[in-house]
């Protein structure tokens, strides 16, 4: 025996008429001629801007559907047409906001002299003040009694009787953990005398806290009531 | 077809001159025949849905060379666990003699099977098997001197090898 047999056995290995069928059927299904790579890397790369498009269609749908939901001071049109608005984002990132809470009227002013953003310029500026959260409507003042109340790193906080229209981040920086009686004042950190254990809150401008109320879908703006407590 | 015309159609040129190939190798694997002819037809399936192209009928020879193996390791490790005896699948030979290298050599584990089934039939060097198989030289040399010294170890009769 050696590597000749070896040879000569495989040489009588032949495909057989059946696998030769099914080969034929194979080749009479593909198209006679391949297409060029280039053309179908063209395909590909066009499938692939498709998708991108698909992508960014969908988030601007979710972001659409953000600026609705907080009821906000301009229209989802007016927002994507304007240059104004990534001053807007900035300004309501939370960490961004209070690194730039001392600069806030040299930032109103980039974005009113932002080319193109005449337009949204008043709502836009307004948003950028956001700091100071617009005046909520008699039907938005409504949704706690005036002496609800909130304790936050010490310091106590009172429902100021509006809303909050800020774009914001879903991180919350803290969550009430206990609820008293109503009319009663909350003495520990993280304690409410109203709403439900688990609202979460988020830092507001000019030391305020604004606490996310689910049933309402708003942010309610509270203000300390004790002067002189440390802002985080 | 010939020369660079193969490049139209890559398909028509492989089925032409490698479905042979194709199908010994896969022999060198398959525990039957249709099993055998099964990989040969996933081979060129493959080949359909193959975006690349290919430089060379070399490339293209090569190409098949590599997926037929890898295809075969793949099933080999999945579903191919039942051994039949090739001659119970096998066509008789034209000369009436047994299938025995081909059975000795499937015995091999599958590196050795590649290298010995490269260089003793398809006549490689053992720098084209490594560049085949995606391994260096040396190692390819070894495979196929650990394959020829289990071979002739069968032949010899002592029936054992190193794996």
């Amino acid at each position: 025996m050696s590597a000749e047999q070896y040879r000569n056995e495989l040489d009588q290995l032949h495909a057989s008429p059946e696998l030769k069928a099914r080969l034929a059927a194979l080749q009479r299904e593909t198209p006679p001629a391949a297409k060029p790579p280039k053309l179908r890397l063209a395909k590909r790369a066009g499938a692939s801007v498709v998708a991108a498009a698909a992508c960014l269609m969908l988030c601007v749908a979710v972001w659409r559907g953000e600026m609705l939901s907080g009821k906000g001071g301009f229209s989802a049109a007016d927002a994507s047409s304007s240059p104004a608005v990534a001053e807007y984002s900035v300004q309501m990132d939370e960490s961004m906001r209070e690194a730039a809470a001392p600069e806030r009227g040299t930032e109103t002013a980039a974005a009113e002299s932002t080319e193109g953003a005449s337009a949204d310029k008043d709502s836009a500026t307004g948003a950028a003040d956001a700091p100071a959260p617009s005046e909520a409507s008699g039907a938005e003042a409504g949704l706690l009694p005036e002496n609800a109340m909130l304790r936050v790193n010490g310091e106590l906080y009172r429902y100021a009787g509006r809303q909050s229209d800020a774009l914001r981040c879903g991180m919350m920086d803290g969550m009430v953990t206990a609820v008293t009686a109503s009319g009663e004042t909350p003495t520990e950190d993280n304690q409410a005398n109203f709403g439900t254990v688990g609202m979460g809150y988020q830092y507001g401008p000019e030391g305020t806290v604004e606490v996310y109320l689910e049933e309402a879908d708003a942010w309610l703006v509270f203000e300390a009531v004790e002067k002189g407590a440390a802002q985080p | 077809m010939t020369g660079t015309a193969f490049l139209q159609d890559p398909l028509v040129y492989a089925i032409e001159h490698y479905t042979d190939m194709v199908l010994r190798l896969a022999a060198h694997y398959a525990p039957n025949l249709s099993d055998a002819e099964d990989v040969v037809q996933d081979v060129f399936e493959k080949l359909v849905r193959f975006e690349k192209g290919f430089e060379s009928e070399e490339h293209l020879k090569a190409w098949l060379i590599r997926v037929t193996i890898n295809h075969c390791h793949t099933l080999a490790r999945a579903s191919w666990n039942s051994e039949v005896e090739l001659q119970e699948w096998l066509p008789a030979r034209e000369e009436g003699g047994q299938w025995e290298m081909l059975t000795l050599v499937r015995q091999l584990p599958p590196n050795y099977r590649d290298a010995i089934y490269l260089h003793y039939y398809e006549g490689y060097t053992a720098k084209e098997i490594a560049q085949i198989l995606h391994t260096r030289p040396n190692t390819a040399l070894t495979w196929l001197r650990r394959g020829r010294e289990a071979l002739r170890g069968h032949m010899e009769g002592d029936g054992g090898y190193e794996c």
